[in-house]
């Protein structure tokens, strides 16, 4: 009897051990970890476009208040001299796009979303408010259909 | 019988001045003049920072018409004193807002500008413009050069002054001063010659507006009854003011100065309505001979002249004792020494072409437009110099060139520059001279590339999108062995230039090499399809189609096309399209037409980094290395062309904010005996260390996703100890090597 049971407990811890494994939801591989090799590295960005000189951050800032007295032809005006004295200064053309939007230019708006988007690659926080602005283009754009 | 005579005569008489009347109404309605359109360049900003030499400052000056004075009194002056500079800035209507000069000073020290303040109020200034230059204007027939300004914008004292000395009872008679008349030739009579006139002011609008200026007894009878129906059909104001618009006082060059408003911009570098008492009378006394009373060939009369007008207008009550006190001791004007208004001429010529998409050639002729380019002057003269200095240093030290140069046969070329991110085009000369040869060879001159088309065939296999995931790298190896291809015309093989199989080569070696062989090999590999629709979106117009050779740029495009497909690069793989006009406005300031740049995306930024990478290499080590011989160092790639038989030579070239296109080439599609390095290299080089001196080296742009790598050269793996030869190269991340070249 004590042998049967045995065995009984026996096969009961097998079939119990194969359960369990079938159930598990991960499977534990067990590899070296990939690292990359040190011949390799990560370039630093380079923050060329972030260092803007006065005279540039003077015409976005005339551009600014072009734009909250909604003289938006002015402000266009001043911030595409921003861009004709540093084409690589992000900040610029999203205000651009914002002044674009308001003169009814989505498709442009967008476009120069992108440029933003690419010379600010570096900064979430502007990167941010540039995918918040292209959202709310997009949201907006049936109304631009003519 | 007596009576029907009569009758006829007052039947004719009516008749003539109906005949007259109908002469004045038609020409004098509506438009009363052809206006000229003017065509400015882009304004320049001046900042403490900016780095400019004394000597293009000056330059700018000087072609703004600033003249340099001891001290400053009058708008259009300037003064030094060592690195001390002050200027009184002209006012200027930009189209969005009026600009009302006053006076700036700063420091210009080690070529830079320090201190810029506002000399009125002393308070630090970020940033102000010199206004833009006149580049040229568009005559009709008549050249007359003239902008129309209201009697409201005249000075009081200058309407007063010509009243005064040219027609004192000018509100008082009916068109015709029979007193003066009766004055005049009392004068005359005792004089014993013609030393007086008796003309009004509406006979000599009349004689200089309707009819001519020969003295004929038919003229002036002609010209007493027009004044006299002028008078009956229009005011005093409105006879006053087509007068001083009219009034003939200078030429420059082929076109004339004609109204007041022209003549004060001509002699003082001002707004009419800025003219002060002595200026006034100055312009006064041109009116009755500009040529006899002239500040410059005559000064003596001029200031004779001048004064005894300010004596007159001091006895009549006009100007107070002090004030004609002060005018009699202000100097006469030197007047404005350019006298060619066109510069760039095939930009001019570009950019009418744009306006006459939208703008017929009367309405560019007569309604006095203004347009605002993108043109940066000092870039455009830096450019036309280098291109002419250029092409004659070819043609000196070139036998075959001097050789066809003595059998008059002209080498031509044509460069573009613009800026990447925008397309503004900042410089555009169009051939070697407009006077002798006006097609313009950069946006109307279609040849072919060339090698200068490789780097769209090396960007469609780096670009993971094109190629499923599995791009080519620059650790890729090529085959530049012997390779052919059936087409239609039977089979082709792609030679080298050298005409040499270099075996298996590294993608950066293959492009800075300009190998024709592993290039055309690859291109097949990528998807010719893929690599035109790179092309088409980057901005090459031109249909092109899927031959196997097109690697080599077989087909013919525009210098101007290939320029905008090169912005991808240093764009961070943005293209955008060529600009040159920014603003059409009326001359009343409104403004008609905007344009902005347009870009769009090409590549990754990723891609175009790898490609920036591969194109400084070729300045660096390939094809374009004699840009660093000659001195070019800041950052910078580009690439050679030079199509078969040396009949098209290019560089196309850029720094991380410009580029540049250079072509070379004859009309007649003849060999040169030039390469892209040998004959535009040169002049690109030229061009480039010109606008690019003193100003800080900037570095490309990064993207986030940019791996650096040590890999084997032979086999594009990564190196180690046991490999022959270690290179660094750069990848998207994702497609680096992993495995290592001993493995």
């Amino acid at each position: 009897m004590s042998r049967i049971f045995r065995k009984q407990n026996f096969l009961f811890l097998f079939l119990a051990l194969i359960f369990f494994q079938n159930c598990a939801t991960t499977e534990r591989v067990f590899k070296p970890k990939k690292t990359r090799p040190p011949h390799i590295t990560h370039l630093k960005e380079q923050k060329s476009s972030q260092d803007v000189s006065a005279p540039v951050l003077s015409l976005v800032s005339q551009g600014l208040q072009a734009y909250k007295t909604k003289d938006y032809d002015l402000a266009e005006w001043r911030f595409e001299e921003a861009i004709a004295l540093d084409s690589k200064y992000g900040p610029a053309y999203y205000w651009l796009a914002r002044v674009k939007f308001r003169l009814e230019e989505p498709d442009r708006s967008l476009e120069l979303l992108e440029t933003a988007r690419v010379l600010l690659s570096d900064d979430d926080r502007w990167l941010r408010r540039i995918e918040d602005f292209a959202e709310h283009i997009r949201s907006k754009e049936f109304l631009f259909d003519k | 019988m007596r009576t029907k005579v009569f009758l006829f005569g007052l039947f004719f008489f009516f008749a003539y001045l109906f005949v007259l009347h109908h002469q004045i109404v038609s020409k004098f309605e509506g438009r009363r003049w052809n206006l000229p359109s003017r065509i400015y360049s882009d304004s320049f900003p001046l900042f403490s920072g900016q780095v400019i030499t004394a000597g293009e400052l000056k330059d700018r000056l000087r072609h703004l018409a600033y003249n340099e004075v001891d001290s400053l009194e009058a708008h259009g002056q300037y003064s030094q004193n060592g690195a001390f500079y002050e200027i009184f800035l002209h006012s200027f209507d930009y189209p969005h807002h009026k600009f009302i000069g006053h006076r700036i000073f700063f420091h210009l020290i080690g070529n830079q500008i320090s201190d810029l303040k506002n000399a009125e109020t002393h308070q630090d200034l970020e940033i102000i413009s010199l206004e833009p230059e006149l580049v040229a204007s568009v005559f009709d027939e008549h050249m007359e050069d003239r902008s129309f300004v209201t009697l409201e914008k005249i000075p009081d004292f200058l309407e007063q002054a010509v009243v005064l000395i040219e027609d004192e009872r000018f509100y008082e008679h009916i068109g015709i001063d029979f007193l003066g008349i009766l004055r005049a030739l009392f004068v005359n009579l005792s004089e014993g010659g013609l030393v007086q006139g008796g003309s009004t002011i509406t006979q000599q609008l009349v004689k200089n507006y309707f009819l001519h200026h020969r003295k004929t007894f038919v003229r002036k009878i002609n010209e007493m009854f027009m004044a006299l129906l002028m008078e009956l059909r229009y005011s005093k104001k409105e006879i006053l003011e087509s007068y001083l618009n009219e009034i003939y006082f200078a030429q420059r060059g082929a076109a004339s100065v004609s109204g007041v408003q022209e003549a004060a911009q001509f002699y003082f570098s001002k707004n009419v309505d800025q003219l002060n008492a002595a200026e006034c009378a100055t312009l006064v006394a041109l009116v009755k001979s500009p040529g006899m009373y002239s500040p410059s060939l005559h000064p003596k009369q001029a200031r004779e002249r001048r004064d005894l007008i300010l004596k007159k207008l001091h006895e009549n009550g006009l100007l107070e004792k002090r004030d004609y006190e002060n005018a009699l001791q202000a100097p006469l004007p030197i007047p404005s020494s350019r006298t060619e208004l066109t510069h760039a001429p095939y930009f001019v010529e570009f950019v009418k072409r744009q306006l006459k998409e939208q703008y017929s050639q009367d309405i560019l002729e007569s309604e006095g437009i203004r347009i605002f380019t993108t043109l940066d002057p000092e870039k455009q003269r830096t450019a036309e110099k280098v291109l002419q200095m250029g092409l004659t240093t070819l043609e000196r030290d070139r036998p075959y060139l001097n050789k066809k140069a003595k059998e008059g046969k002209s080498l031509e070329a044509g460069l573009v520059a613009m800026q990447p991110e925008t397309g503004f085009i900042q410089a555009y000369v169009g051939g070697r001279d407009f006077t002798k040869n006006q097609f313009d060879h950069i946006s109307l001159a279609k040849r072919q590339p060339g090698s200068v088309f490789k780097p769209f065939v090396y960007a469609a296999a780096l670009d993971p999108k094109q190629n499923s995931g599995q791009p080519w790298t620059l650790a890729s190896i090529l085959p530049d062995e012997e390779l052919s291809f059936s087409t239609p015309q039977g089979k082709w093989s792609p030679k080298n230039y050298d005409g040499v199989y270099h075996g298996k080569v590294l993608v950066r070696e293959a492009l800075e090499r300009s190998y024709n062989v592993s290039t055309t090999w690859l291109a097949n590999q990528v998807g010719l399809k893929k690599i035109i629709a790179l092309a088409k979106k980057a901005g090459i117009e031109t249909e092109l189609k899927p031959y196997p050779g097109l690697a080599l740029g077989p087909f013919e495009v525009t210098p101007l096309e290939m320029a905008q497909a090169y912005t991808i690069f240093p764009a961070q793989g943005l293209s955008s399209k060529p600009l040159a006009i920014r603003r059409v406005v009326t001359r009343e300031g409104e403004v008609l037409e905007k344009k902005s740049f347009e870009s769009k995306r090409v590549l990754l930024p990723e891609v175009a980094y790898l490609m920036n990478q591969l194109l400084q290499g070729v300045l660096d080590h390939g094809t374009g290395r004699l840009a660093r011989t000659r001195g070019f160092e800041k950052a910078a790639g580009g690439k050679t062309g030079t199509t078969s038989d040396d009949r098209d030579a290019w560089f196309c070239g850029f720094t991380p904010d410009h580029l540049a296109l250079v072509w070379v080439g004859y009309d007649d599609n003849e060999d040169t005996n030039l390469s892209g390095a040998s004959g535009a290299l040169p002049i690109w080089v030229d061009y480039m260390k010109a606008v690019t001196v003193g100003k800080n080296d900037v570095a490309f742009s990064v993207p986030k996703n940019i791996l650096r790598a040590t890999i084997d050269k032979p086999t594009g793996l990564l190196y180690t100890s046991r490999c022959s030869e270690p290179v660094e190269e750069y990848f998207i991340e994702g497609t680096e090597p992993l495995e290592f070249c001993d493995e």
